[in-house]
């Protein structure tokens, strides 16, 4: 009897030591993923409501975007207007594909270009320039939010 | 045979999704036919340092961008071509298919090669050797050997910044070499991870509802300016590799790997994890 008890005990302890490692790392985890699915929360919406399309204006420049950074909302119809304020630019939502726009065309200056995407996921993306517009290129970069 | 026509078919499928992400993510990193009469200024001195270094006075025939240099093309079909970094006009790198071997058989070993490829890395500013690190992994191809340097920082890999001599086998001439842009200084790098290698390999685990790859072991990389966990997961069809941000925990890249690893690099488990207020904050949270 005293035998099984002290072998129950063994047991116990040692699971006791090996077990708990293993869920702080996935409660941690867990912590780390619930935070960043959150962080955007706070963040205003961008642009204004028209038409039941969220019209947000977004003008390039060398070397960045302004607004540096679009918010909408999940399910939301998106209707970016895209204007340039220097030399010609690229525009890519990078791993989204936005209907009827090739992101290897450039927008001009004097151009409004229009382009319109369904926010469907909820996520973040880098929003970049697609055409050569300078030694700063490769970091112009902005970021498309789209929020629970 | 029908389940080698579907296995043949979810390949392809495969194939097919694969190149797609990497075509979607590559685009501001390569591109094709690039235009600089938006600044004569910035044409003109790209031009002129490529003619320079090639001792000529043709007019580039086109240009491309390969991860921020400007490539100057004098031939056809990437035969021939200089790479410039447009921040101060030098010279970067160059491919130049004239100087590759007609006929004739191997002559050059790899040792032979690696003094060739050897001497010309001497040649590069100390500050930028004193970061690159040599890769005994020599690929062959086409008669040709590739040596490669790749950017290491506090032991840590800067991915996708590297060097790498190409000598022919035959004839010994360096056919091709490529410095990448070193997008940040070393003392701009960040290398220490706040979260730690265990806790990066769940948040990949729970966040893709996922397994990791049985015997893969998570390393430690530098992306951009910061750490990143790779870790490998098995997903319904294929395995994918899967970065976490090793200061935050956010998911920094799916799929690919953006940059090559060298064969055997496992840098990770003898770096000291230091947990930050905004981790310990996150940490603590009920």
């Amino acid at each position: 009897m005293k035998k099984l008890f002290m072998a129950l005990a063994l047991i116990f302890v040692f699971i006791s030591a090996c077990a708990p490692k293993e869920d702080k790392d996935a409660i941690n985890a867990k912590k780390l993923i619930e935070y960043h699915k959150k962080k955007f929360d706070s963040l205003p919406l961008s642009g204004k409501i028209a038409n039941g399309v969220r019209e947000i204006g977004v003008k390039a420049f060398q070397y960045g975007w302004e607004p540096e950074s679009i918010v909408v909302k999940k399910g939301e119809k998106v209707r970016f207007i895209v204007e340039t304020a220097d030399v010609p630019h690229g525009f890519e939502l990078e791993g989204i594909i936005i209907p009827g726009w090739d992101p290897d065309k450039s927008v001009r200056k004097g151009d409004k270009t229009i382009l319109e995407i369904q926010a469907d996921e909820a996520g973040a993306w880098d929003m970049v320039c697609t055409a050569y517009c300078g030694p700063g290129h490769t970091g112009m970069k902005g970021k498309y939010i789209v929020k629970n | 045979m029908k389940a080698k026509k579907f296995s043949f078919l979810l390949f392809f499928i495969f194939l097919l999704i694969s190149s797609f992400s990497i075509l979607v993510t590559a685009h501001s990193l390569y591109l094709f036919g690039i235009s600089l009469d938006f600044d004569k200024e910035l044409k003109s001195n790209i031009a002129k340092s490529a003619q320079k270094f090639l001792s000529t006075s043709e007019e580039p025939l086109s240009f491309d961008l390969d991860k921020g240099l400007v490539m100057a093309h004098f031939e056809p079909e990437q035969r021939n071509y200089v790479e410039i970094n447009p921040l101060g006009y030098e010279v970067y790198g160059m491919r130049n298919e004239n100087l590759k071997h007609k006929e004739g058989q191997f002559a050059i070993t790899k040792q032979q090669g690696f003094q060739i490829a050897g001497k010309f890395f001497e040649k590069l500013p100390e500050k930028i050797k004193s970061e690159l690190k040599h890769d005994s992994d020599v690929s062959e191809v086409d008669n040709t050997y590739f040596y490669k340097w790749f950017r290491q920082v506090n032991g840590i890999l800067v991915i996708d910044e590297a060097f790498m001599v190409n000598v022919d086998a035959v004839n010994g001439n360096i056919i091709a070499w490529r410095l990448s842009i070193f997008d940040y200084p070393k003392s701009s790098i960040e290398t220490v991870p706040a979260i730690s290698k265990n806790v990066a390999k769940r948040v990949a685990e729970i966040s893709f509802n996922a397994p990791s790859v049985k015997d893969f072991k998570p390393y430690l990389i530098i992306v951009v300016n910061g750490p990143v966990w790779v870790n490998k997961l098995q997903g319904q069809f294929y395995p994918f590799f899967v970065g976490v941000n090793a200061k935050e925990g956010s998911i920094a890249f799916t799929g690919t790997i953006p940059g090559e690893v060298p064969k055997g690099y496992n840098a990770g488990d003898e770096i000291k994890v230091i947990e930050t207020d905004f981790i310990k904050q996150i940490y603590s949270q009920k």
